[in-house]
């Protein structure tokens, strides 16, 4: 029971980062109709920012900031340079060049990181354990990372919930062109946009950082659970991302804990050994599969509300 | 006399390689309420498209109180006081009315009398303001073309243009729509409207220019077109 506990909050964790990440791919996609396959790199960035900025200010707290202010720079400046050329064009053709994007940023890492991974050390109070429950205690890291995570989630559904800003984001995923028809610069909202997208991305490669490692390659591995995530959610729709991304995270986390003892009960322990972390590992695509089944559109449909 | 408000001169423009207008010319006045008529395709939004600069005219010249509009993007074009209720009515589905109405208006310039706010609007149209929290693609037609206009009045636009509000709307709802019309002329409203009713169009007009293959074919007063019964079989289809 104290496991299942653990890794439900193992579960959350990782769900909250995934929707970090999920939040900024899923605004490109639904309102640019932007593939964007180099969203991971900034989630990579971001770490490696904040692994320089905290060496540089000996504060993971001011080395963090300042690396989401460097993200929100460079996912401005990529914006500016090579998105924006990309919209009027097709799918095939974003999947080419933000592929491009990707191998380009895992080169530069190469060149002025080197190609070690880094690690980044959590400062003393960070690095310590709570009690939550007797039997029980939890890395006060991860339930700060659950707190971070849920402050930006609610910030951002209210960003786009409540705010002008954001009843333009929405109203630009339904008809851009009458958006601008109607006085807004619709060029200079896809650029904070973006620019946003690529400093939650980076917050949560900056958060991840210390659970795992800062290495080149980190960011496509989690970049195609955050296209599950979208896919499941409903492509644009803030909420869908939200939900979905809670849904794998604890699908994934739970599932890779527990599978190898309920297999255990129907099954030789060698062959649940081999089985279980196969199956773990596709556990997220088969809920996709079944979601898709029922709701081609994801949970959460963004175009009609 | 003043300045018109905006003065369009000789325009061309075209979609791809496919030519649409051929040195169309307009004028409307301050406070004037002018009419784009003329059959299906000839060009009249087309015409408002490139007033906009949602398809930029390739030549001529589209002038707004004076200053050169023609290249300017639609963003900027709008913010000088253009307000546009487009073909198709076009309301934010995903968007709430109040949504709708509140996420791209803008305060009225300097020196305009009775800005229009969210109240002034909603009391303008009641039926918004009875369906503020629904979503606009729960509206009926009508309730859509109200949320149009009201949504380009939101805007604090100098010059208010319409492209075919009354279109597959029920009497009752369009004579609603020409009494809003009115009731902005009476106010001082400068309107640019195309539409297929002439009768309602001839009741508050004041100019009338009839486009016939991306040209201005005839133009004149309310007066001379009600009195030419040729016109409206030669260029309307009536
Ligand atoms: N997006 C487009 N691409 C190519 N051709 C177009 C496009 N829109 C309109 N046209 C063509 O341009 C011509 C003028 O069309 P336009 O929509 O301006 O006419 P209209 O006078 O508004 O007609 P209606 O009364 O049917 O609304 C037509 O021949 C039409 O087929
Ligand atoms: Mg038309």
């Amino acid at each position: 029971m104290l496991l299942l506990i653990e890794q439900s909050l193992n579960g959350l964790q990782f769900g909250l980062l995934l929707f970090l990440l999920a939040a900024g791919l899923t605004l490109v996609f639904g309102i640019m109709d932007l593939v964007n396959l180099a969203h991971g790199s900034l989630y990579m960035m971001g770490a490696y920012f904040a692994a320089t900025f905290i060496t540089w200010t000996d504060s993971f707290v001011l080395g963090a900031v300042l690396a989401l202010g460097a993200a929100f720079l460079l996912g401005v400046a990529i914006e500016l340079v090579a998105v924006r050329t990309l919209y009027a064009r097709d799918h095939l053709d974003h999947v080419l060049a933000t592929f491009g994007l990707l191998l380009f940023f895992n080169e530069l890492v190469r060149l002025v990181w080197g190609p070690a991974g880094r690690t980044i050390q959590l400062p003393g109070i960070l690095n310590t354990s709570v009690e939550l429950l007797p039997g029980l205690s939890y890395p006060t890291y991860r339930l700060v990372v659950i707190l971070v995570g849920g402050l930006v989630a609610f910030g951002l559904y209210w960003l786009v919930a409540r705010t002008r800003t954001g009843m333009r984001i929405r109203a630009g995923a339904s008809d851009r062109e009458m958006v601008g028809a109607l006085g807004i610069d619709i060029r200079k909202l896809y650029t904070l946009v973006f620019g946003l997208g690529a400093v939650l991305a980076a917050l949560a490669g900056i958060m991840a950082a210390p659970i795992t490692t800062v290495s080149i390659g980190m960011g496509e591995r989690i970049l195609i659970v955050a296209f599950v995530v979208i896919v499941i959610g409903g492509i644009g729709s803030i909420r869908g991302a939200f939900v979905a991304a809670l849904m794998v995270g604890m699908i994934d986390t739970v599932g890779r804990a527990f599978l190898p003892e309920i297999l255990r009960g129907f099954m030789s322990v060698p062959a649940a050994n081999t089985l279980a972390p196969a199956l773990a590992s596709m556990l997220v695509y088969i809920l996709m599969a079944l979601i898709l089944f029922l709701r081609p559109q994801g949970l959460f449909p963004a175009r009609s509300g | 006399m003043s300045d018109p408000l905006l003065v369009v001169e000789a325009i061309e423009t075209a979609y791809g390689q496919s030519r649409v207008l051929h040195g169309l010319s307009l004028t409307v006045d301050e406070g004037e309420v002018v009419t784009l008529m003329g059959r299906n395709g000839m060009g009249k939004t087309t015409t408002i498209r490139s007033i906009m600069g949602l398809t930029p005219a390739a030549g001529g010249s589209i002038r707004f109180r004076g200053r050169e509009i023609r290249t300017l993007p639609a963003y900027r074009t709008a913010r000088l006081g253009l307000g546009l209720v487009p073909e198709g009515r076009r309301v934010f589905p995903n968007l709430t009315v109040k949504e709708n109405l509140i996420a791209t208006a803008a305060p009225a310039a300097a020196g305009m009398r009775d800005a229009w706010t969210l109240e002034r609007t909603l009391a303008m149209f009641p039926r918004l303001a009875e369906r503020a929290e629904n979503m606009g693609n729960q509206l009926s037609g009508g309730e859509q073309q109200m949320l149009a206009i009201a949504r380009a009045l939101m805007t604090n636009p100098a010059l208010l243009i319409l492209d075919e509000a009354t279109e597959g709307l029920a009497p009752l709802i369009r004579r609603e729509i020409w009494d809003c019309l009115k009731t902005l002329k009476g106010a001082g409203q400068s309107i640019l409207v195309i539409d297929k009713d002439i009768r309602a169009l001839g009741r508050i007009a004041d100019r009338h220019y009839i486009v016939e293959k991306g040209r201005i074919a005839w133009s004149g007063d309310a007066r001379t077109l009600a009195a030419d019964p040729l016109l409206h079989a030669r260029y309307l289809g009536v």
